[in-house]
């Protein structure tokens, strides 16, 4: 680190931003909200107004997702040249190509809209949710609650006093939002949304 | 020198080169520019459709003696145009009435535009390249008609940075965002980093609706959120120490903070309801048919006063292919107000010295009639085609010359003939009076050096101050 603080030699793993699509999956699959179907229409013909049935080989622009869409993995999802759908945004947030334009490396920016999204957008709040719902329903204590949600956010074990300081901030909300709320500050968390 | 060696050498040059634009890029902090500014900032009014000039800004009295005759100029030998096929000349609607200390001749359609005629400064020689909206709005806002392009807001905050670091730097209120060449690409960045792409306020024909999204979670108080926050910064820490400082880190970690200052400051800026009574009425809010566009432009008068560069209010339906007679006199309406008032308030607070103030669309209309109808219409039903060979725009504020008109086109009106202006130029102009040479304002994207105006432009220094 105090010869080559940079990582011009590579001896180590440069960090990077998770991409638009796995911030996305990645939420989705540590929520255990992802719907894991693979194939099919990127856009659901059997939601009205989707199709245009005076021109039935063009689709509508207005293209409308249906829940179980919304929740596959960003691979399935479409792209609309024109715009994309505002539901999408996490895409559009971060860095996912214009499809108009070649693009070669992706840009990886840090942005306060980015922020923004990650904070409020219902998204991440429905995620967080939904990750908080399946650590109560564990039959089990606090402290073995936090170890799972360390498995699970982080892929590793608590660190010493991490636990700790987890539960302490939990106490201090109602028991109801506590959760969801720990679950929502380690879903944007750096150390979930960087590698190496 | 083999082909690995070179491969080599010239990845690395790339990888640098790619570096140093990002670490520069990222941030929007004030920038030098490049010769001293005349406008701090822009307020760009956007009139989709393309307004006639015929009927409002030129007036041809050739065009009133020979209406109804059949066309006495030649068009072009390849023209072509729906419902134009019995075309006769189509004398302008409404009266013109002499406004302002040199008496210009303005509609009576724009009572409260012709209060300030004298702080305008008239292009009646724009002209551009495409007949069509798509690629004409395009061009307007990016200086390109058909590839994807930075927006010109996209490349003021490229060239200048902004500021007030706690809101966008380019916002965009009510944008079209479809139909007749309405796209985001419109305030998109292109191949410009991101953090340069103009952020959209509320949804077209709704600006008292108008937000910035994800800016409030409603389930939360701030106070609540705050401690979210300090317990995500302890968390980020906690990280720091195990996997070293870096400083992409740490910008995320700020953009939290920044994120939350623009929660607090942005919904006191959209907020209309501190403005005086007086104020209200002076853009026509309350009343129904002023309401929409006149909340656009105070709103674009509150960023402007808040540091914010590059500010776009929209409003549509100005294409009047048919019943020109009857809507026209609606357009103008819904504007006409606001933008008097827009003019006139930024100038009693003093901001109409720095702040640069453009109106039009993509392009106007022709000096004959159209009728889609197929001959069904009468004469007072029809309207006009498009026209991007010679049409009006105006400017105000920010270093150009008040109370002028600048060119000219023909007797008829259908080609601009004299200080023509193209958009391009349009584009030059702008840049420069924000202090940015728009040859030097350069970005390189697959292998060559982009400009706001591609190979052309010229600062039309004829109505600069």
């Amino acid at each position: 680190m105090e010869v080559d603080p940079e990582n011009r030699l590579l001896w180590r793993m440069s960090r990077r931003r998770l991409e638009a699509e796995t911030i996305r999956d990645a939420m989705l699959v540590v929520s255990g909200t992802m719907q894991a179907s693979a194939g099919g229409p990127a856009i659901p013909f059997d939601v009205p107004g989707n199709v245009n049935l005076a021109e039935p080989e063009f689709l509508n622009e207005e293209a409308k997702l249906d829940p179980a869409t919304r929740l596959r993995r960003s691979v399935y999802l479409p792209v609309l040249r024109k715009s994309q759908l505002p539901e999408l945004d996490i895409l559009n947030l971060f860095n996912f190509p214009d499809a108009n334009q070649i693009t070669g490396p992706r840009q990886a920016t840090t942005i306060p809209t980015q922020s923004l999204y990650l904070m409020n957008a219902p998204f991440v709040q429905e995620q967080a949710a939904a990750l908080a719902e399946s650590l109560l329903a564990m039959k089990t204590t606090d402290q073995s609650r936090v170890r799972a949600l360390a498995r699970r956010v982080y892929g590793r074990e608590l660190r010493p006093g991490e636990g700790e300081q987890w539960l302490a901030f939990v106490r201090t909300f109602t028991p109801a939002e506590a959760w969801k709320r720990l679950c929502h500050t380690l879903l944007i968390s750096n150390e979930f949304l960087y590698r190496g | 020198m083999n082909r690995r060696f070179l491969l080599r050498q010239a990845a690395c040059g790339f990888g640098s080169i790619a570096l140093e634009g990002l670490l520069a890029a990222e941030n929007l902090l004030v920038r030098m520019p490049h010769h001293p500014a005349r406008a701090k900032r822009i307020i760009f009014l956007f009139m989709q459709g393309g307004p006639s000039q015929i009927d409002l800004f030129e007036y041809k009295p050739e065009l009133e003696k020979r209406n109804g005759q059949p066309l006495t100029f030649k068009l072009p030998k390849n023209y072509e145009a729906p419902g134009i096929r019995d075309s006769r000349i189509f004398g302008p609607m409404g009266k013109f009435v002499r406004r302002g200390q040199r008496g210009m001749l303005l509609s009576e359609m724009l009572p409260h535009i012709g209060g300030v005629v004298d702080d305008l400064c008239f292009l009646h020689g724009m002209h551009a390249d495409s007949e069509a909206h798509a690629p004409a709005i395009r061009q307007l806002h990016t200086g390109q008609s058909i590839q994807v392009r930075p927006s010109m807001g996209a490349w003021t905050l490229y060239g200048l940075g902004t500021e007030n670091q706690n809101l966008p730097g380019f916002v965009t209120i009510c944008p079209v965002l479809s139909g007749d060449g309405g796209t985001p690409q419109l305030f998109g960045s292109a191949f410009l980093p991101a953090i340069y792409q103009g952020t959209p306020i509320g949804k077209s024909g709704d600006a008292k609706n108008a937000r910035i999204d994800y800016l409030r979670d409603a389930s939360v108080t701030t106070a609540e959120q705050r401690k979210q926050l300090d317990f995500l910064a302890d968390v980020n820490r906690r990280h720091l120490e195990t996997s070293g400082a870096e400083a992409e880190l740490e910008g995320r970690a700020a953009s939290f903070e920044l994120a939350f200052r623009m929660q607090m400051e942005a919904p006191k800026v959209l907020d209309l309801s501190t403005e005086s009574a007086a104020t209200l009425a002076l853009y026509g809010i309350g009343e129904k048919e002023t309401d929409d566009f006149g909340r656009q432009c105070l709103m674009a008068r509150r960023m402007a006063e808040a540091g914010v560069r590059f500010v776009q209010a929209s409003d549509g339906g100005w294409d009047h292919h048919g019943k020109l007679r009857q809507s026209l006199p609606v357009r103008c309406k819904a504007v006409d107000k606001p933008i008097a008032g827009l003019i006139t308030d930024l100038k009693q607070r003093g901001l109409l010295d720095d702040t640069l103030v453009l109106w039009g669309g993509e392009f106007g209309r022709t000096p004959f009639d159209q009728d889609l109808s197929q001959g069904k219409a009468p004469m007072s039903e029809r309207g006009r085609e498009h026209n991007p060979r010679g049409f009006t725009m105006f400017m105000a504020g920010g270093g150009v010359k008040p109370g002028i008109s600048h060119g000219e086109t023909d007797e008829f009106g259908w080609e601009a003939v004299q200080g023509k202006v193209h958009i391009n130029d349009l584009h030059a102009t702008m840049l420069h009076l924000l202090g940015l040479d728009h040859e030097r304002l350069t970005y390189r994207y697959t292998g060559r050096d982009f400009r706001l105006t591609d190979v052309a432009g010229r600062v039309v220094r004829e109505i600069l101050v």
